[in-house]
């Protein structure tokens, strides 16, 4: 076998080993809180930015609550 | 999914990156425009979806910045927002490279933050939140890495995401789907690969202003 399909064998092994207790979920996260990331870099616009549509229209766009 | 029901964190999102994106894109291509005024909650109803999905792969309840740039950069591959004003096609790519673009802004402004979450006083923040946005650029792995080869790393990864979108699915054969971990693992790779130069940025910075570390 090459290192390769060793290491690959190996990796098997310990995940038949463990596959009773081990986890497939990602890591735990603990990342900032997104909304305030957004809320430090926000931009200082407050009526919306100038879009432009398929049927001419031109408007600035905010969403509607 | 009702319009009213786009997250909070969505709506400043929209704002703060992609409209910004979206009217940048228009000023500079005065024949491209948005299919249609339903652009800005489509992209969140895909973006909320995707986020939900990407949700039950994780242990925490929240999603960390890699993951949450693939779910904007999916989304916005799936609706294909930008169209020429004149019919119903857009070049090869656009939306993709809009999609990436836009993917990295959301790592760019978390890697900021990160700083930022340093013990800097108000007046310090305030200069460094000015300072980091145009001093520090996402750059891509290049050949002289050794990372990328020919086509360049950008315009594989844009292809990549070209052939991820459902509607140009090859002929008589499966379309690809858009992964959103797969490409979230990217996005983590390019953050690593972009982070030692952020570092030495700020220390620059840091010591050219005399900030304590």
């Amino acid at each position: 076998m090459t290192s390769l399909e060793e290491r690959m064998i190996a990796t098997l092994k310990r995940n038949e080993e463990n596959a009773k207790n081990e986890e497939f979920y990602l890591g735990q996260n603990t990342d900032h809180d997104f909304s305030a990331v957004l809320d430090e870099f926000a931009p200082d616009i407050t009526s919306g930015y100038m879009f432009r549509y398929a049927d001419g229209r031109e408007e600035r766009f905010i969403f509607e609550d | 999914m009702a319009q009213n029901s786009l997250s909070t964190t969505y709506k400043k999102l929209f704002h703060s990156i992609v409209a910004s994106h979206i009217a940048l894109i228009l000023k500079n291509f005065p024949a491209y425009c948005l299919k249609s005024p339903q652009v800005p909650y489509d992209i969140g109803r895909k973006y909320e979806e995707y986020k939900s999905m990407a949700d039950k792969c994780i242990k925490s309840p929240k999603l960390d910045r890699h993951k949450l740039a693939s779910c904007v950069c999916g989304a916005i591959i799936a609706i294909q927002p930008i169209r020429h004003k004149y019919d119903n096609s857009i070049v090869n790519g656009a939306n993709e490279t809009f999609a990436l673009y836009t993917g990295l802004a959301v790592m760019k402004q978390f890697m900021m933050y990160d700083i930022l979450d340093k013990q800097l006083t108000f007046a310090e923040r305030q200069n460094v939140r000015n300072y980091l946005p145009s001093h520090f650029d996402i750059l891509w792995p290049t050949l002289d890495d050794n990372i990328c080869d020919v086509p360049e790393y950008e315009q594989n990864l844009r292809n990549a995401l070209y052939w991820a979108s459902k509607q140009y699915g090859i002929p008589h054969k499966e379309p690809f789907q858009y992964d959103v971990l797969a490409y979230a693992t990217i996005f983590f790779h390019l953050e690593l690969y972009n982070k030692p130069r952020l570092d030495r940025v700020y220390e620059e910075y840091r010591k050219s202003n005399n900030l304590s570390a």
